[in-house]
């Protein structure tokens, strides 16, 4: 996969990933972590940036039992930088021997500004405190672009709201949204893309119907997926913002 | 200046059997950068083509996106990433060769996901492109 320079915007290091090692454990899974972080270091140096620009990622793996092992890897690798994060549980990835893909957003000229930054050890995730060591901010304001965290039924203070209510977990996700975005001096009507998260079909029609209206005045394209799981097994939905200030 | 919106459309269009009714739009250009909606076997008016044929939606979904990019005043050629969501890793080889049809010599950066599920049952395959107008 290659690296695609937008001129005067993000650069996009999409589908990072390696099938070595092979097998299907969680050493395996931090192993091909610092592979994927290594090719990820390399394509950034190689275009004459570094970590400091990278604004968001999208980490994504095949099964939830590799998430500690491979979110201790990237909080090493990333210290410091305090990206925004997705995390997702998808049931395959480009390469069948894969276990962790990785998605990355870097502007050039980092650090950027970083709003609300936390430690993932004293943030709880869903009900769970999480066992890796890894920072992380809510939202990053690089310029004109503003990348945010995917949002859930967690509040801002870190409180899980909406146990097995996916609609109440988005209106909690949305007010989010309108909150880091006001932080960051943007509002809905700079968003230019939205996708929409749900661990169960059944989920799409009380999620979108509270997301989608906030949209009313300035509608977005909106990308909407049935992933296996999202961080914690409570999280029912997920909603990742993207916007320009204009 | 605010974004520029195109194809502004009601969901009731496509999601015609759940009570889903809202404001949405196909694309959003915002400066020099052009954002689409997932891409399916949906046509831009709102017919279905290729039911249980991934190679055939994913065929409609890159003709959607010319479409929309040349709307937005972008061209093929601006495509810098491309994420695709099939539903079953056997779609990979049809809808990827379709893909590569549609894209050339382009060389986009790319993600491949296989997921649960899209939107409806009958969508195989999804497609979502970025796009940056050169400077």
């Amino acid at each position: 996969m290659r690296a695609a320079l937008a001129s005067g915007g993000a650069l996009l290091l999409g589908g990072i990933s390696t099938g070595e090692p092979r097998g299907h454990t969680p050493e395996a899974a931090a192993a091909q972590a610092e592979a994927v972080f290594d090719m990820l270091e390399a394509r950034l140096a190689s275009s004459g940036g570094g970590l400091g620009d990278v604004c968001k990622i999208t980490m994504q793996i095949t099964d939830r039992a590799f998430r500690q092992a491979v979110y201790a890897v990237m909080g090493r690798r990333l210290l410091g930088v305090r990206p925004v994060s997705t995390g997702l549980i998808v049931n395959g990835l480009d390469d069948p021997h894969a276990l962790f893909q990785l998605d990355a957003w870097a502007v050039p000229g980092g650090p950027h500004e970083r709003l609300r930054p936390y430690r993932s050890t004293s943030m709880p995730y869903g009900r769970e405190h999480q066992p890796f060591v890894a920072e992380f901010c809510m939202a990053v304001k690089a310029g004109r672009d503003v990348f945010l965290r995917g949002q859930t039924g967690m509040t801002l203070d870190g409180v899980f709201q909406g146990t097995g209510d996916p609609g109440a977990q988005a209106r909690v996700a949305m007010a989010n949204v309108e909150a880091l975005l006001a932080e960051a001096g943007a509002g809905l009507a700079d968003v230019v893309h939205a996708t929409v998260y749900v661990t169960d079909r059944a989920w799409f029609a009380p999620v979108l119907r509270t997301v989608v209206p906030r949209f009313a005045s300035c509608p977005v394209p909106l990308t909407a997926l049935v992933v296996k799981g999202l961080a914690a097994p409570e999280i029912l939905m997920e909603v990742d913002v993207r916007a320009r200030v204009g | 200046m605010a974004h520029q919106r195109f194809r502004r459309f009601n969901t009731g269009l496509f999601y015609k059997d759940q009570d889903i009714k809202n404001e949405m739009c196909m694309a959003v250009r915002a400066g020099n950068l052009v954002f689409l909606r997932g891409q399916t076997g949906f046509t831009l008016d709102g017919g279905f083509t290729g039911v249980g044929d991934a190679a055939a939606q994913a065929d409609q979904a890159m003709r959607n996106v010319k479409v929309l990019l040349e709307e937005a005043g972008a061209k093929m050629e601006h495509i810098c990433k491309i994420t695709t969501y099939i539903t079953d890793r056997a779609f990979r080889e049809p809808v990827y060769q379709v893909i590569g049809r549609h894209l050339g010599d382009i060389a986009p950066v790319g993600t491949g996901l296989i997921v649960s599920g899209l939107a409806l049952p009958e969508m195989l395959v999804e497609i979502d492109v970025d796009a940056v107008i050169p400077a």
